[in-house]
């Protein structure tokens, strides 16, 4: 359904040229839910944001690649053409539910606007419509939840509100940016099991992204790790998980504070700050952070190559090479803590 | 290990709204409902809740910055609402806090060695021992001193933290609030938080009072939890006997909503689907707190209030029913 092809998205600031996504090529199928994972700083919401041509442009320029939308390139569009598509076919849910509504409007007013810009019906179809859209998302008092401002409810239900805007155009697609970070670990298992709810009545596609692999685990059918702007692995949740071929992989998922560690246990962190992406370091973009970086990393830069069955790394050292090193890394751990 | 340096006794924290004409009615919000509570010294107590159970007005009524409405608070024996103007003082460097959002409690004028440097010189340090002071401090927190000249925003969100932590171990504290230090931060930056958490409490014998949400935080610092419902403690075990035998239904219902980070087990689990959420902290009628989302409760709890009962060693639950009990 959505092909991205080769993509670049380069931001022109003051400091010289970002790449923010450089040379990323996926694609989603219909009712299929595609996992985004990396650290803030990595490009992944840049990479959204270019999926619903969000971005500001300048700064942002597209100096190679394609986004097909069902065959059509979207950064070939006009804006009018764009402003159809968006809501209607593509739809996105924001990280911060408080910014992405309206504070001087009440949530009614925000809601039958966004279903009256893609549909032209009355008031008050459109109002029974989002009485509907609201109950689907699981709010008990719509009629009173219509009346209410921003301020007056809480973030969970910010969110379902922003969701529901989102599926107001029944869109194929909903991209969603981190949805959960802002929320509480009960609130997020609710969103993340109403997102789930809605694909199986849509058939939606989903796209999300975010920083935690342990949400990816369960609702992502694929998962694309990124780092500085590049995809540095891919493949199913089981082969993210259990074959992991990608050092920074492998660190993220030993980050994760799991509930099998005690508390004498250190957490293993990365050691360092994301790259900076004006000036990114030679070779391998994770080297500098690299637990098993050769000299070799430092210089030459690794292609996206086959690890499996739809199974892809970045990575110059073999699976072979891989396992020894995380051997040897696990030998050392002990006398260091 | 022994001695305890903060108890709560029966603390009550109330607001009340008051509305209609000319005020004649008022709701009551208990945010911190008898709270009794004590932290030895050098130890963690990991104090976990939704957002709105109170978690962070309990934290702020230890730090002075709420009065309580009832009820005691000691610090080292001695009730800090008491406190002489000269013992305040003294309090004041004893207790420091960490804040939730890095980047908005650090002032954005300020260079960061003017940060660090704010409490020592509050407290009349001299001026070539400040210097040198923030100079080990940002050593310590693991940010280069050559950057002391530098404005906040020029920091990442976990050095910003960083740099809140060099502020709140300044004074050589005893006591420091972390309220949700790590929940702003990526999963990578967080394993290094808590890891300079830990090293300095070892390094500094520190005492924190570890507010967060997430239940996995939690484990890998705290030597006992507490877990809050509307205002009321719901359950407080060490941290071995937490994860072993969870005994309260909320406690049970917090662990289950963690991710997991592995597919094979978190697609055994079924989905939360949207239930109701958590009710105002506005005065309930009667009976358990938890009483209208609990899965197992029984008529009994709807007219009685359970109170905080020894149910293990190092293992107190407030339910009648409670879960998961060895046999």
């Amino acid at each position: 359904m959505l092909e991205v092809n080769h993509l670049k998205a380069y931001i022109d600031s003051s400091n010289g040229l970002v790449k923010a996504v450089d040379d990323v090529s996926f694609s989603i199928k219909r009712g299929e839910t595609i996992g985004i994972v990396g650290e803030s700083g990595s490009g992944k919401s840049v990479l959204a944001q270019s999926l619903m041509q969000l971005n500001p442009s300048p700064p942002v320029f597209y100096p190679q690649g394609e986004i097909l939308f069902e065959g059509k390139d979207l950064l070939k569009k006009s804006t009018k053409e764009l402003c159809a598509l968006r809501g209607n076919e593509l739809a996105m849910i924001f990280q911060d539910p408080l910014s992405s509504l309206n504070p001087i409007f009440k949530v009614g007013r925000q809601l039958i606007e966004a279903i009256q810009s893609h549909k032209k019906i009355a008031h008050k179809q459109a109002e029974a419509q989002a009485l509907q859209l609201l109950s689907d998302v699981g709010i008990h008092q719509p009629q009173q939840c219509m009346k209410s401002y921003p301020h007056e409810l809480s973030g969970g239900m910010r969110q379902r509100i922003v969701i529901a805007m989102a599926l107001s155009g029944e869109p194929k697609l909903l991209i969603a940016d981190e949805p959960t970070t802002a929320l509480d670990v009960t609130i997020q298992a609710q969103i993340l099991g109403l997102l789930k709810q809605i694909q199986l009545k849509y058939k939606t596609a989903i796209i999300i992204i975010t920083h935690d692999l342990g949400i990816v685990a369960k609702l992502a059918d694929r998962i694309l790790v990124m780092y500085s702007g590049k995809i540095v692995e891919e493949g199913t949740a089981e082969d993210i998980f259990y074959q992991t071929a990608m050092p920074y992989t492998w660190s993220l998922l030993r980050a994760i504070p799991s509930l099998k560690l005690t508390r004498h246990d250190r957490l293993m962190s990365i050691p360092g700050q994301p790259p900076n992406l004006v000036s990114p370091p030679a070779g391998c973009n994770f080297s500098p952070r690299c637990p098993f970086a050769t000299p070799q990393c430092m210089d030459t830069e690794p292609e996206l190559t086959t690890a499996g069955d739809h199974h892809k790394k970045a990575c110059l050292l073999t699976a072979q090479a891989f396992e020894e090193s995380k051997h040897r890394f696990e030998q050392k751990q002990p006398e260091e803590v | 290990m022994s001695s305890e340096l903060v108890q709560v006794k029966d603390l009550n924290v109330t607001f009340t709204k008051k509305h209609g004409f000319l005020k004649h009615h008022s709701d009551e919000t208990k945010a911190v409902n008898n709270v009794n509570l004590s932290v030895k010294e050098g130890e963690t107590l990991g104090i976990v809740g939704e957002s709105g159970c109170g978690k962070s007005t309990l934290a702020r009524t230890l730090l002075t910055l709420q009065k309580p409405t009832s009820g005691t608070v000691l610090f080292k024996g001695k009730d800090i609402f008491q406190y002489t103007h000269a013992e305040k003082h003294k309090f004041r460097k004893d207790v420091q806090m960490i804040f939730q959002d890095p980047f908005s409690s650090l002032n954005p004028r300020m260079s960061v060695g003017e940060i660090i440097a704010a409490p020592l010189k509050a407290f009349g340090y001299p001026k070539e021992a400040i210097k040198k002071n923030v100079r080990t401090l940002m050593d310590l927190v693991g940010i280069d001193p050559k950057y002391a000249n530098r404005l906040p925003h020029e920091f990442s969100g976990g050095q910003c933290q960083r740099i809140g932590i060099a502020r709140a171990i300044a004074l050589k504290p005893k006591l420091i609030v972390c309220d949700e230090p790590v929940s702003a931060l990526d999963v990578s930056i967080q394993a290094q938080i808590i890891n300079l958490l830990k090293d300095l409490q070892k390094e500094f014998n520190l005492t924190y009072l570890f507010i967060s949400h997430d239940l996995s935080v939690v484990k890998n610092i705290a030597d006992r939890i507490a877990v809050i419902y509307l205002g009321q403690v719901k359950e407080l075990a060490s941290n071995e006997s937490f994860f072993t035998h969870p005994s309260h239904p909320y406690t049970n219902k917090l662990l289950s909503v963690i991710p997991i980070p592995d597919p094979k087990t978190a697609k055994t689990r079924t989905w939360t689907f949207v239930k109701e959420d958590q009710p105002s902290l506005i005065t309930h009628s009667s009976g358990c707190a938890f009483y209208p989302r609990c899965p197992i409760a029984q008529d009994y709890c709807k007219t009685h209030d359970p109170e905080l009962t020894q149910l293990a060693e190092h293992h107190d639950v407030s339910c009648f029913y409670p879960m998961n009990q060895e046999t």
